[in-house]
């Protein structure tokens, strides 16, 4: 069966903003959630590896508020819904181009790519349904990953906050257009 | 001749904007490559790296990173107030100034974003894509003439034939694997 978001895609961009403020009480379903990371889990890979390597916290407000300290007391931290800390495989991720040189710094670039592609379709399925989230690199990357027992062989690439919005998002930034943007070869 | 108008293509492209990017700074510069020679020839000359695509694209778009964007955090942030502007030049300056991986790793990172939309937008549309990454950084640099603030970081390649749902089956037995609580 098809997800929410191949019918509500159009709604799904649009709606998805970075919402800095979440209501502290309301709690993502849990079948839901698992349906949100299933599109999270399901975007193409190189060779169809499974290089993600996601850390979820729910309940643990002790670690929330550790994490808080050092996320430059940012709110999400202990009122989004879910916090999502997106990592990468590095060996897996090499593993995929092992018949090939990549350069440390391709696979790195990859990694970070990888990252961001699973980090959208979290955010938009969740915005199809009727859910918020927001992007975060505003965090101590190497005590957060001390913090969560990051294995070495894990790239972290960013933090993904989920749930339900308290305040509206500031006005949408402005857009660089596409023809500045383009080169048509 | 090409299957993929530019409408088309600029219609992905215009989905692709709506993704995050931080500071609202837009790392993401393409080039669209329409012309079935051209295609062919950056498909043979540059060496894309690609797991799955053995035949050339109908049509590409390079996505690159212009990891020099904060120097014009004020530029993006116009549509909020001064101050906001001046505080998000020092944010992004603070961020991005001295650290040329973490220019790099962002300007990756929002492409990422931008990927998604694309990949997404193809699938709504019956659009073929498949993504490669670059091997031959300084080959393509001369072939798409880019400057030295920015950087490939991928091709998306469409065809005319269109998978309707996304292609990577997920095996539940690597949800355990890929999915930790609390603690790695």
């Amino acid at each position: 069966m098809k997800d929410l978001l191949f019918t509500r895609f159009h709604q799904a961009i649009n709606d998805r903003r970075a919402i800095k403020h979440f209501q502290p009480d309301f709690k993502i379903d849990s079948q839901l959630l698992s349906e949100i990371l299933t599109m999270g889990f399901r975007v193409p890979t190189p060779g169809g590896c499974n290089p993600f390597r996601i850390l979820k916290i729910e309940d643990n407000t002790e670690l929330r508020t550790q994490l808080r300290e050092i996320g430059f007391d940012q709110p999400q931290f202990t009122n989004a819904s879910t916090l999502l800390f997106v990592s990468i495989d590095m060996n897996v991720l090499a593993s995929a181009y092992s018949d090939q040189d990549v350069t440390d710094e391709i696979l790195r670039n990859n990694a970070m790519i990888l990252g961001g592609v699973f980090s959208q379709a979290v955010m938009l399925a969740a915005a199809a349904r009727g859910l918020d989230s927001c992007p975060l690199i505003g965090f101590k990357f190497q005590p957060a990953g001390e913090l969560l027992n990051k294995p070495d062989h894990q790239v972290i690439t960013n933090l993904v906050t989920l749930g339900k919005r308290a305040k509206r998002p500031l006005a949408r930034g402005s857009k660089i257009p596409l023809d500045e943007l383009t080169v048509y070869l | 001749m090409a299957k993929h108008t530019i409408e088309v293509i600029n219609k992905l492209l215009t989905h692709g904007l709506l993704a995050p990017s931080s500071f609202n700074l837009q790392h993401w510069r393409f080039h669209v490559v329409e012309n079935p020679e051209k295609v062919s020839h950056l498909f043979s000359e540059c060496d894309w790296k690609t797991t799955s695509v053995q035949a050339p694209p109908e049509s590409a778009i390079i996505i690159s990173g212009d990891y020099s964007a904060w120097e014009n955090a004020p530029e993006y942030a116009k549509h909020l107030d001064p101050d906001f502007q001046a505080l998000s030049l020092k944010k992004a300056t603070a961020v991005y100034g001295t650290n040329h991986r973490t220019q790099l790793d962002e300007a990756a990172r929002s492409c990422g974003f931008f990927l998604t939309n694309i990949i997404f937008s193809a699938l709504e549309d019956n659009i073929g894509v498949s993504v490669a990454s670059p091997n031959n950084l300084a080959a393509i640099i001369s072939e798409l003439n880019l400057n030295e603030a920015t950087v490939p970081l991928c091709c998306v390649y469409l065809y005319s034939d269109a998978t309707a749902e996304l292609s990577m089956p997920l095996n539940p037995s690597h949800l355990d694997t890929m999915l930790a609580n609390d603690q790695w």
